[in-house]
């Protein structure tokens, strides 16, 4: 078996690679789906408080005092509720990515790379199937952090793990969707990383750099001694002084590294390309003149010989990596980038109107906590089954809005919450 | 000990639905790189394990009995196929237990025939299934069941180091460390197949090599590596106990039954020899050394094992090697001069079973075999 043949019986190459069309196609689906069924709540419950209204007339109930969110949506009674669009649930989802790396620093020690690694493809593989819409990311970040605990035997328990995260989020709230998210992962825990391709080449390459190297079985003249030679005369990167080799490949190392930990992350890497595509993308864009000489090392040097297998191999991977490369060069950090975190605000108000009542209410409501997706969809049945129901649902909207509405005060009073508090907050400002 | 942790599981017939369609790169040589050029799979809908309840089982007789789990036998209403369904209690503090989540994680990559299959994941209100093959028993049991105290005959015990040989190695080429492999954790189905069960501890590694717990790996099959107090260890840990594995299929004895840390030290340097700074280098840098181990000579394992022949001898020797730089890695263990008759051996073996399932065959009508293996 060749490291090919491992990847491709993995869980991650079998049911979470894509090519960028089905990867589009998927989201927009999702979208559509979730829009459909946030409409048709909202519409359930518009019936269910006209209904209400008509048959207990002149009798007020407790809620319309003081909920402003029972008039806004009696507000919007004619008019179709505007939601997400497939690249706005993408853009939010990418901002509580970055919220993962910044949770992680929060423990003492830090929760390591890999960790919040996991935890952000966790997040960015729930969001295939699953709309903001229907479960608010601040939601399951957290989840899907301390889900990645457990998984890369990192665990700690969830009463400390709930101190780590910044907010009022309660050891409760963090449980509470991880089985919706476990079941929406399909029990596909083990997400493969590029940082071990990373340390692999980077040793291959210190070894050669030593005079130790490897020569590849089917590349006939190399030996220990040319390897290192070669190694030696591979040209600078422009602009950059020269070095010592060792500490040409250290500094190559970091900065693969950093990219590997931020863009790799962010962007759909891992759903488009292998782990070792990546990392070697990511190297080719620390040290180009270095990750070429590697893939010299393995392809054997280039060749005019159009016969030669090689030939074409190179040119197809070549292709690859230039791909794989612009798009992690497509990435832009939240510092790089303030207005992004404006859009996410601007998103997180949108959200605020769209977000599906029946199902955020599930996943919060305490005593509830991971309601199995059967349930969850016999509830869902039930209460678009029969107008009858309007009963229960009311009562949701009820518990919704003051739930809501205790939030928003809370959130003012803090003023500054990671996972969008402040977004919300800055709602009622305007 | 006792009967922690049966991973049972069903036989045959299985669930080869998942598995990759698309062998498309055109090198074989080559270890990056899968193209994009044909869509992959996008299924990402509910998968059919998530359709099917717990309902969909007919839970049968309790298996065992673990730290997160107790083990049920089953039968798939539809099909009639037998399962093992592992029940995990969930923590109502905690979520899921983290040994749950790494044992399912491990084990939707895992896909090997000397490796129990876990077909679904199955989840109610308050509890989660594991649903395995179903396997007859375990090994510790098996043995029990035989006459002559367990002692296995020779065929078997090839047979069955081969098997678990071919699992370690799958797991090593995976980069995943069993870390608990034991008689209990080994499971035999009536055709002779044995598979490596019980992931729960199992964890990945990498380069470089991570540092971890060595609370790992019942005592009696536990390195003197990890004994002493190592906590870079690697993929040999898994041969040191394959290697008393072996050694107890021929006598049906435990070969390094250790009380505390201490004794299970002292039994093992009584046979194998106390190493030294000599024979070992770097021993007394580990936390548990002590200069003044009590000083044993090596003896030679034949003397306690005499029905083992000189190739089965020299194997274990490779396996059981204080040192574990110095013990055979499970990819050159399967290539051994003692396995090379095994083909014959298995041929044998087979008509021996079919001659037994021939003669059972009038009173066979249930579903439910007779417990005797064989």
């Amino acid at each position: 078996m060749f490291e090919d043949d491992f990847y491709r019986s993995s869980s991650q190459y079998r049911h979470w690679s894509f090519t960028e069309t089905s990867l589009q196609k998927l989201r927009a689906t999702t979208n559509a789906q979730a829009s459909e069924r946030v409409r048709a709540a909202l519409r359930r419950a518009r019936e269910a408080r006209q209904s209400a209204n008509s048959s207990a007339a002149g009798t007020p109930t407790p809620t319309q005092a003081g909920s402003d969110a029972d008039s806004k949506a009696g507000g919007a009674d004619e008019k179709e509720i505007e939601c997400l669009t497939p690249e706005e649930e993408l853009q939010l989802v990418k901002y509580y990515c970055e919220q993962v790396i910044l949770v992680g620093e929060s423990y003492k020690p830090p929760l390591p790379t890999v960790v919040r690694a996991t935890a952000i493809q966790y997040l960015r593989r729930f969001y295939l199937t699953n709309s903001p819409m229907t479960y608010h990311p601040k939601n399951i970040m957290p989840c899907a952090v301390f889900l990645a605990t457990k998984t890369d035997n990192c665990y700690i328990s969830l009463r400390h793990f709930a101190e780590g995260v910044p907010g009022d989020t309660t050891a409760e709230d963090i449980i509470a969707p991880e089985f919706v998210l476990m079941q929406s992962l399909r029990f596909n825990f083990d997400v493969r990383h590029p940082f071990r391709s990373l340390e692999g080449g980077i040793m291959e390459l210190q070894s050669i750099a030593q005079g130790t190297g490897q020569p590849a079985p089917h590349v006939p003249h190399q030996t220990p001694d040319t390897l290192r030679r070669d190694l030696l005369a591979v040209p600078p990167t422009p602009g950059s002084s020269s070095s010592s080799i060792t500490d040409r490949l250290g500094r190559a190392h970091t900065t693969t590294r950093d990219l590997l930990k931020t863009a790799a992350q962010m962007a759909d890497a891992y759903f488009l390309y292998t782990p070792s595509q990546i990392w070697l993308s990511a190297f080719s864009l620390a040290d180009r003149p270095l990750a070429e000489f590697y893939l010299d090392t393995k392809l054997g040097p280039q060749t005019d010989d159009n016969n030669n297998p090689l030939t074409e191999l190179r040119s197809k991977i070549y292709r690859t990596l230039t791909n794989c490369a612009s798009l992690l060069q497509s990435y832009k950090s939240l510092a790089e980038d303030p207005s992004q975190k404006a859009t996410a605000r601007r998103i997180s108000k949108k959200l605020y109107h769209c977000q599906n009542p029946e199902k955020a209410n599930n996943i919060t409501s305490a005593g509830q906590k991971r309601i199995p997706a059967a349930a969850a969809a016999a509830a869902a049945a039930a209460a678009g089954a029969g107008g009858g129901d309007g009963a229960t649902s009311e009562s949701d909207m009820e518990r919704m809005a003051k739930k809501r509405k205790l939030e928003r005060e809370q959130k003012e009073k803090e003023g500054r919450d990671l996972f969008g508090g402040e977004l919300v907050a800055q709602r009622t400002k305007d | 000990m006792d009967i922690t942790n049966n991973t049972p599981l069903r036989t045959a017939s299985s669930s080869s639905t998942t598995r990759d369609p698309i062998p498309q790169i055109v090198s074989p040589k080559f270890f990056l790189f899968p193209t994009h050029s044909q869509p992959r799979p996008t299924v990402v809908s509910a998968s059919s394990a998530m359709d099917k309840q717990p309902s969909s089982f007919q839970q049968l007789e309790k298996l065992g009995e673990g730290t997160y789990a107790t083990v049920f036998k089953g039968r798939n209403r539809q099909t009639g196929e037998l399962v093992a369904l592992k029940e995990i209690h969930l923590d109502s503090e905690e979520g899921t237990p983290s040994t749950a989540i790494r044992e399912i994680s491990l084990m939707k990559e895992l896909k090997h025939e000397s490796i129990v299959s876990l077909h679904d994941v199955i989840h109610t209100e308050n509890k989660l299934m594991l649903v395995f093959e179903y396997m007859d028993k375990d090994l510790k049991k098996y043995m029990d069941t035989r006459p002559d105290r367990g002692q296995l005959d020779q065929a078997t015990i090839k047979s069955f180091m081969h098997q678990l040989l071919k699992g370690i190695a799958f797991c090593h080429e995976n980069r995943v460390l069993h870390r608990d492999l034991k008689p209990q954790n080994l499971l035999i189905n009536k055709k002779g197949q044995l598979k490596l069960g019980d992931f729960g501890l199992a964890r990945a590694f990498g380069i470089p090599v991570n540092t971890f717990s060595n609370e790992v790996v019942t005592l009696w099959y536990r390195a003197p590596d990890v004994l002493l107090g190592s906590r870079t260890y690697n993929t040999s840990i898994d041969i040191w106990s394959a290697g008393c594995i072996m050694a107890e299929l021929y006598t049906g004895r435990p070969l390094f039954p250790g009380t505390t840390n201490e004794d299970q030290l002292q039994k093992i340097f009584r046979l194998m020899g106390t190493p030294s700074e000599r024979s070992w280098p770097g021993i007394s840098q580990l936390p548990e050394y002590k200069p003044n181990f009590h000083v044993y000579p090596t003896n030679d394992l034949g003397v306690i094992l005499p029905q083992i022949d000189p190739l089965g001898l020299d194997l274990l020797n490779r396996m059981l090697q204080l040192r574990p730089e110095m013990r055979v890695s499970a990819h050159d263990a399967l290539q051994h001069p003692w396995f090379h008759d095994l083909p014959q051996l298995q041929a044998q073996l087979q008509q021996q079973q079919q001659q037994q399932q021939h003669q059972m065959a009038g009173s066979y009508g249930g579903m439910i075999p007779p417990q005797q293996a064989y």
